[in-house]
């Protein structure tokens, strides 16, 4: 196995790395969903709302990422599903952007 | 024995809200040594007779003694716990009248985010907006909130770090949505 191997192979290291980043990332979200939970609350500006929804769906998309790395969730609704979050992350995102409100 | 004790911390935590308008419970609890249980259950009985009073503002339950605030003094006690608006409201006891250039050359954050903190003032009746020429001015809405009453208000009621974080989103939204530009 040479240097680059670790990088392009399956070995427990990058798995344990993967799954590593994909907690914090969840976590992250998770902060990110109460910031903006909080901020909406105490502003009452409408296009947090979107970002509120936005965090939600990264959190899941994270954690279903991590599940399918834990345990073979591999079928065709899935397919679907987890690039259609990653969409509506940035429709989302994008809304907030233009709304006027 | 039970009874003065507990009839004892009651009447601390009274003074203390007294002292410190806009406390919330855990400051109580950090401040008097009190367990959170105890804090929360006199708390409760003093709103129950009518002693104290609350209003939530975000993930906080501020307390007031009756009678004592009027609706301004809370919505103001909550905008200072902000970082912007305390700062808007900072700098107009500072300068007086200044412009809305001033306030988005002291504060360094964008027009836009500005704009719609200085409207959110306007709409709770803290500040008004006066036309000089070509200028807007903002001054403190009621006279009778004498500034020194703010500075010591300023003093104890300062943004968490939680309430600044979630002020910068806020600023990051409205940064990047760019609602107005219009800088008079």
């Amino acid at each position: 196995m040479n240097n680059l191997d670790i990088f392009t192979s399956e070995t427990p290291i990058i798995e344990l790395i993967e799954s590593i980043l994909y907690i914090v990332g969840t976590i992250f979200a998770a902060i990110l969903i109460a910031l903006s939970i909080s901020a909406y609350r105490n502003t009452q500006l409408q296009k947090l709302l979107y970002a509120i929804v936005a965090f939600l769906l990264f959190g899941i998309f994270l954690f279903y990422e991590f599940l399918e790395h834990s345990i073979p969730l591999d079928n065709a609704f899935t397919d679907i599903v987890i690039p259609s979050m990653g969409v509506s992350i940035l429709v989302l995102f994008f809304l907030a952007i233009v709304n006027k409100k | 024995m039970r009874k003065t004790s507990l009839n004892s911390n009651k009447y601390r935590i009274l003074r203390f809200i007294q002292n410190n308008p806009g406390c919330y419970l855990r400051q109580i609890r950090n401040e008097l040594d009190i367990s959170m249980g105890s804090v929360q259950y006199h708390s409760y009985q003093l709103q129950k007779v009518g002693k104290i009073t609350s209003t939530r503002q975000g993930l906080y339950k501020l307390h007031f003694q009756s009678g004592t605030f009027q609706d301004h003094e809370k919505t103001l006690l909550q905008v200072l716990n902000q970082e912007t608006p305390r700062e808007i409201i900072l700098l107009i006891i500072e300068q007086g009248n200044p412009t809305q250039t001033d306030v988005v050359k002291r504060l360094g954050i964008s027009a836009p985010s500005i704009n719609w903190h200085v409207r959110r003032l306007i709409d709770l009746n803290l500040i008004d907006e006066v036309r000089d020429g070509k200028y807007k001015r903002y001054k403190l809405r009621d006279d009778s909130i004498d500034s020194k009453y703010i500075e010591e208000l300023l003093k104890t009621h300062h943004p968490n770090l939680w309430n600044k974080w979630s002020n910068r989103l806020v600023e990051t939204f409205l940064s990047l949505s760019n609602e107005d530009k219009q800088l008079l």
